[in-house]
């Protein structure tokens, strides 16, 4: 399949090696991916509260930069997915909205229609056939590896936006990481307050590290206590939270036991036979060894 | 204000001939306020056959009422038309009025000037003055048209059917038997005693519920008049009151009565399952007895559990345990059919499924139990004796805590207060410090309602004995190794966070109607409340009463409460059952059809559409029509394509002249509404008494059923130039005439054809579906309504005359060729029929 | 405040029961004394006190986690009103620093992280292609148009 891949901002600048795992992976499973001039998506924590038209109009834009190539968007962060997604839902049921938009666009020479598909990654690869090629295609099984998932809110709040069924019907949370993470053979561990926020915006918008980091620090506390030895985000938010985040926390305290982080991209990537080195998983801010982790 | 006598010109007129007397009422300023009442009864007094006209202040009164009376032998009055508020209201009143003065009392017209006029348009009074003035003219013109009828008297049954075996049944059952009649009581579970017997105690007396219980179920177990059917459901109810035919399924229950509950049987079975009695708490056998104090004090095998289940006897420990020999495996489903008087439905509540809420954690957090689950540990004849202890280390917890409002009072769940937590809450409070005084309570609460005698009480006692009230629900449990619950929210009370640390948490659940009720619904044609309970005739004044008569609702079927108030209920229900019973004979309503052999030509279509099989073809391929079982719906009237059929009292006539009547001027900026007695009427009057206001164009007409519309109505309306046509009724699968509805639907889209094919707006002609709380939706519709009707040009106006006026015709023609005669067929009909006259438009 | 956003229903705010399922769920509330979203509604939309919550810096650590959305018994659109107030809030004055430089990063660059020389070579070392740098004039000119430049100075 051809598919237009939206990077976001964060990753091809601060964490290229997912962008690196996100190419190696796409061939291996049939996937074509097709760059285009995307800007920032604009992000939801950030344009969109101080000016939610602005936002609109420019993920508007974005959508027709896809649609023009007839391409459905495959995105590698959280925060991507919600904007273009929301924004999606937006102009298909506000009429003031859409106006508006399309009044903005047609001077640009663009139309926004509507008719294409937004994948998150974790949404694409757990589709069935992709998980059997997944499957076939596995050169590393992650066995004996104990992941725990962070999802992300952007990822899949408010649920009637972004259309997630919850996962085994009863608690609120998707299960598209897991469906993967099982047939690269890891083990899934839950932990509480597995649907709270990584608290990323409080820092990123606020300024409030300390108070983010607390947020942070008790996810971490029930992952541990749960045995999560590697936690499995679809952010670069997210990431950022959790890989420096444990890097300030322990720095603070020398005992506290260190979950090392990684992109879903990444683990899909190694599985499928991609060297630690060729990910660049030593930029890892925790300690990313995932040979040992999975002996 | 009230009572200047006018006396009209045309005075004089022969015996015989109708002679009206209108009075438009006031009623204090809820008319007077925004209808100009003396210009009203002006107009009544100038229109034909109105010998006198009157406005009162209050016409209901006694001396409103002793007026129309001393007026009616003064002046020979032999019709009268009240202009005041809805006939739901008060036309029983009136007519009762008229009879004692010695009229037939269906020679009463009223005019809906309140709830349709005075309250809806109380920002417009110029133009509901116009509008009162128009409902006048239209119920002269019935009233003209109105004849004394009969009405007859059929025997009432003498036995009595509840519905249900919880204490409200119970309590309505052993009220009718002790008054003397025959009670079937029918309960779906192998016991009476429903959820009071799982209760523990009760507040605010604390009794213990089933000490208090079981004397009652053993009572009505015993009582020589009550036929207790357990294990038993309806299958079908059909007919009316005082002659319900009902139908139930006996399932089996593979123990005879002559067990004496001995108990040898479990003992030795081998198979295990979760008992429902106990929440699953506890363990039963597949034979057993659902809880020590059962009614009937009968085993019985679940048949899915047992070993034979697959018709093979793999297993008789049972029969050779019992010393009775009263188990017997050919037990079989059976049916019953019985005939009764009267109906109770008490069919009770179940409790909300915690599990809706995820992230309290019920059904994966061991330790997170319900309230109804904690009444059955708490209980001593429990699955733990008596002792609280947590599910997962079975140790009794230091720390509780109760969660208030699960599954109630929200958009999410059930929008409605379920009563009875907050007490419950309290109470349990108070059991639970009783025996460990040391425990930490604490509730967490949206609200505290103590409404109710004594409630205010225990409240306080439960704070004296030290349970702490937090105000701010948590936002969720998070179940912790050691199985503690870690409880995070706002206490807003004191603006700040609280993190609390419980070692059990109790899930005060709500209340919602219970399965299987929905089949009784349907049979009944009961109506429901937005919270899906039955709904009562009036919420105020006929607490207990259905819109279906001979039909009582008692306990949490109509509404979740506590023990005291569904007795009371049941009472009540016993006591409105009684009226009709002790009456022996129900009086039908003089509205049944008849059928004109002269003009009938068998063809049918009557039989094909009557929800009650009321009519059959005679020897002479006549149709016949069964009074008794007639409700009067109008279905087939409507359906006759030959005016074979008279709806007596809502007659072809009558409604044709009500249509000529309004429409004699400016029908072109008029909408005309069809709507049905039971549903949209009362839609219609719950907006204007909760003084929706709506736009001053339309005009209702009141028929029993929307299927009474017949399509000559409508073309009628549309050749005397008006704007547009509503027609409204109860919801499909709501019809208090079981599908009487489905047929008003159906010529609905024959004449939005038969106007598309003849070049008109198809849109002239709406259909709304309005239940009788759905008085915003009738707003709603005339609303959007307006605003088509001021897009229909003069043009369509004239052309829709021109075509239907065509129609009638044609019509006519046809119709004179099959009869030959110039209008009457038989001496029967008394009236002409008129041809449409165009009517006056601006 | 013509291009105001109005994507949650007023009427709905007044199903509140202020059972504080909101600010028990919120992981704002639970670091940061004194951000209460509960309180946000009764003041904001039952009390009218609307200026003085326009003026509390607090406001932006919303993370719009949507979780108070998600549990609120009556599903009121609390983020909504939330990402609503923070707009208004904005066009007063009241925005972070933080935010201000990553719009105007956005109106200069197209995206809202600089790239560097670093992380240019780290890309080139992984064997990534050189960033592909987005229509920047154009996505300026949409900012602008849609009024952006009412809250700050691009």
């Amino acid at each position: 399949m051809k598919i237009s891949i939206f990077t976001g901002c964060v990753i091809p600048i601060k964490y290229p090696g997912m962008e690196v795992a996100m190419r190696y992976l796409a061939p291996r499973l049939g996937i074509e991916l097709v760059d285009v001039k995307f800007g920032c998506c604009p992000a939801p924590i950030g344009l969109k509260v101080v000016h939610f038209d602005a936002w609109l109009a420019l993920a508007a834009r974005n959508l027709c930069l896809t649609e023009e190539k007839g391409l459905d968007v495959v995105t590698l962060c959280a925060g991507c997915t919600n904007t273009l997604r929301e924004t999606n839902h937006i102009l298909a049921q506000d009429e003031k909205k859409r106006l508006f938009v399309h009044g903005m666009l047609e001077r640009l020479g663009k139309k926004y229609q509507g008719n294409m598909q937004i994948f998150h990654l974790p949404d694409l690869l757990s589709q069935e056939q992709m998980l059997d090629r997944l499957e076939q295609s596995i050169v590393r099984p992650l066995t004996g590896l104990k992941v725990g998932t962070h999802y992300g809110c952007h990822y899949y709040r408010p649920a009637g936006t972004m259309n997630h069924d919850s996962s085994n019907g009863q608690y609120p949370l998707p299960e598209t990481m897991e469906l993967i993470l099982e047939v690269l053979g890891a083990e899934i561990v839950e932990y509480n307050r597995q649907d709270m926020c990584c608290g990323a915006a409080l820092n990123i918008n606020a300024g409030r590290n300390q108070e983010s980091l607390k947020i942070a620090a008790e996810k971490l506390d029930w992952m541990n206590e749960a045995g999560v030895q590697a936690l499995s985000v679809a952010c670069p938010a997210c990431f950022t939270q959790f890989d420096t985040g444990q890097l300030l926390l322990s720095r603070k305290d020398r005992n506290r036991r260190v979950i090392p982080v990684f992109h879903i991209a990444e683990l899909v990537a190694y599985a499928l036979g991609a060297d630690p080195g060729v990910i660049n998983l030593e930029a890892h801010k925790v300690k990313a060894d995932l040979q040992v982790l999975t002996v | 204000m009230a009572g200047e006598t006018r006396v009209s010109e045309n005075g004089g007129l022969a015996a015989g001939e109708p002679r009206v007397g209108v009075y438009v009422c006031h009623c204090g300023l809820n008319i007077g306020g925004t209808v100009d009442c003396e210009a009203v009864a002006l107009h009544a007094s100038k229109l034909e056959n109105v010998v006198y006209a009157e406005h009162q202040l209050y016409t209901c009164s006694e001396p409103g009422q002793e007026k129309i009376k001393r007026d009616i032998a003064e002046h020979n009055l032999n019709r009268i038309v009240v202009a005041a508020c809805s006939p739901r209201m008060h036309e029983p009143t009136f007519r009762s009025c008229i009879q004692a003065a010695g009229l037939n009392q269906y020679l009463l017209e009223m005019a809906n000037i309140r709830e349709h006029c005075s309250w809806v348009h109380l920002h417009d009074k110029k133009e509901a003055t116009e509008k009162a003035k128009d409902l006048v003219r239209m119920s002269v013109a019935r009233a003209r048209l109105l004849e004394a009828q009969e009405e007859v008297d059929i025997p009432v049954i003498q036995k009595a059917l509840v519905i249900g075996g919880g204490v409200a049944g119970i309590q309505a059952a052993l009220d009718l038997a002790d008054s003397g009649y025959e009670v079937m009581l029918v309960e779906k579970e192998p016991s009476i005693g429903g959820r009071m017997a799982q209760i523990d105690k009760t507040f605010p007396t604390m009794d213990c519920s089933i000490c208090i219980l079981a004397p009652k179920m053993a009572e009505a177990g015993r009582h020589p008049r009550i036929k207790l059917m357990s294990l038993t459901e309806v299958t079908n109810i059909s007919g009316y009151v005082g002659n319900f035919s009902v139908t139930v399924r006996h399932r089996a229950r593979y123990v005879t009565s002559d067990c004496s509950a001995c108990g040898e049987c479990s003992e030795v079975c081998p198979q295990f399952a979760p008992n429902e009695f106990d929440i699953g708490l506890a363990t039963r056998n597949a034979i057993y007895l659902p809880f020590a104090q059962a009614v009937p004090a009968t085993y019985r095998i679940d048949m899915d559990l047992c070993l034979n289940r697959g018709g093979v006897r793999v297993c008789e420990k049972c029969v050779e345990a019992c010393e009775r020999k009263c188990i017997d495996f050919n037990d079989r489903e059976t049916e019953e059919s019985f005939e009764v008087g009267t109906i109770v439905v008490a069919t009770g509540v179940d409790v909300f499924d915690a599990r809706e809420i995820p992230q309290y954690q019920y059904g994966r957090a061991a330790n997170v139990i319900t309230s109804l689950e904690f009444e059955r540990m708490i209980n001593a004849g429990g699955p733990t004796g008596g002792n609280l202890i947590r599910p997962l280390d079975h140790q009794v917890p230091k720390s509780v805590a109760f969660l208030q409002c699960i599954g109630s009072r929200s958009s999410k769940t059930n929008p409605y207060c379920s009563n009875v937590c907050c007490m419950n809450t309290i109470k349990d409070s108070l059991l639970i410090k009783e025996h460990w005084p040391d425990t930490q309570i604490t509730v967490f609460y949206i609200d505290i309602r103590a409404f109710g005698k004594g409630f205010e009480d225990l409240f306080q006692r439960a704070k004296m004995a030290g349970v702490q009230f937090i105000h701010g629900l948590p936002g969720e449990i998070i179940p912790l190794k050691n199985g503690n619950l870690r409880l995070v929210g706002e206490s807003t009370l004191l603006s700040k966070l609280y993190d609390i640390e419980v070692e059990l948490a109790i899930l005060s659940v709500g209340l919602k109607p219970s399965t299987g009720s929905d089949l009784v619904r349907r049979f009944l044609t009961l109506s429901l409340t937005s919270g899906g309970f039955f709904m009562v005739a009036h919420p105020k004044l006929r607490p207990v009463d259905t819109s279906t008569r001979g039909v009582f609702l008692a306990g949490c079927a109509e509404g979740p409460k506590d023990i005291k108030d569904s007795v009371t209920q049941a009472s009540a229900a016993a006591a409105r059952a009684n009226i009709i019973m002790r009456r022996g004979k129900v009086t039908v309503e003089a509205i049944t059809a008849r059928v004109d052999a002269g003009a009938c030509t068998g063809c049918g279509a009557c039989i094909k559409v009557c929800p009650y099989q009321a009519i059959y073809l005679d020897e002479n391929k006549k149709a016949v029509v069964v009074e008794a079982a007639c409700t009067g719906c109008g279905t087939c009237g409507a359906e006759c394509q030959f005016s074979a059929i008279t709806m007596r009292h809502f007659t072809d006539e009558q409604i044709l002249a009500q249509i000529d009547a309004f429409t004699e001027y400016e029908s072109d900026k008029k909408i005309l509404a069809f709507n049905c007695n039971w549903c949209s009427y009362a839609g219609a009057d719950f907006a204007g008494v909760s003084r929706m206001q709506y736009p001053t164009e339309v005009r209702i007409i009141r028929t029993m059923c929307s299927g009474r519309v017949s399509l000559r109505f409508v073309e009628r309306a549309f050749a005397r130039g008006v704007a547009m046509v509503l027609i409204s009724g109860c919801h499909i699968g709501d019809c208090h005439y079981i599908d009487a509805n489905t047929h008003t639907e159906k010529r609905f889209r024959r004449l939005r054809k038969i106007m598309e094919q003849n070049g008109l707006d198809p849109e002239r002609l709406q259909l709304v579906w309005v239940s009788a709380a759905e008085g915003q939706r009738f707003q709603e519709k005339i609303a959007a309504m307006q605003s088509k009707l001021k897009t229909i040009s003069q043009e369509e106006i004239k052309r829709g005359m021109k075509v239907f006026v065509e129609r009638e015709k044609k019509t006519e023609q046809r119709r004179q060729k099959r009869e030959g005669t110039n209008g009457f067929s038989t001496p029967d009909r008394k009236t002409k029929i008129p041809l449409v006259e165009a009517g006056r438009s601006r | 405040m013509a291009k105001a956003l109005d994507l949650y229903d007023k009427e709905e705010f007044y199903r509140c029961l202020q059972c504080a399922i909101c600010t028990g769920s919120c992981p704002t509330a639970q670091v940061v004394d004194g951000f209460n979203p509960r309180e946000i509604i009764l003041r904001y939309m039952l009390y009218g006190e609307q200026e003085e919550v326009l003026a509390d810096e607090k406001l932006w650590c919303c993370t719009t986690c949507h979780a108070c959305q998600e549990r609120c018994p009556h599903e009121i659109t609390i983020s909504g009103l939330l990402t609503h107030i923070m707009n208004l809030a904005a066009r007063r004055g009241n925005l972070p620093r933080p935010l201000k430089e990553n719009i105007k990063l956005m109106a200069e660059t197209g995206w809202s992280v600089r790239a560097t020389s670093h992380s240019d070579r780290i890309r080139e070392q992984l064997g990534l292609k050189p960033l592909k740098r987005p229509d920047a004039a154009e996505i300026r000119s949409i900012l602008c148009e849609a009024g952006l430049e009412e809250i700050l100075d691009l």
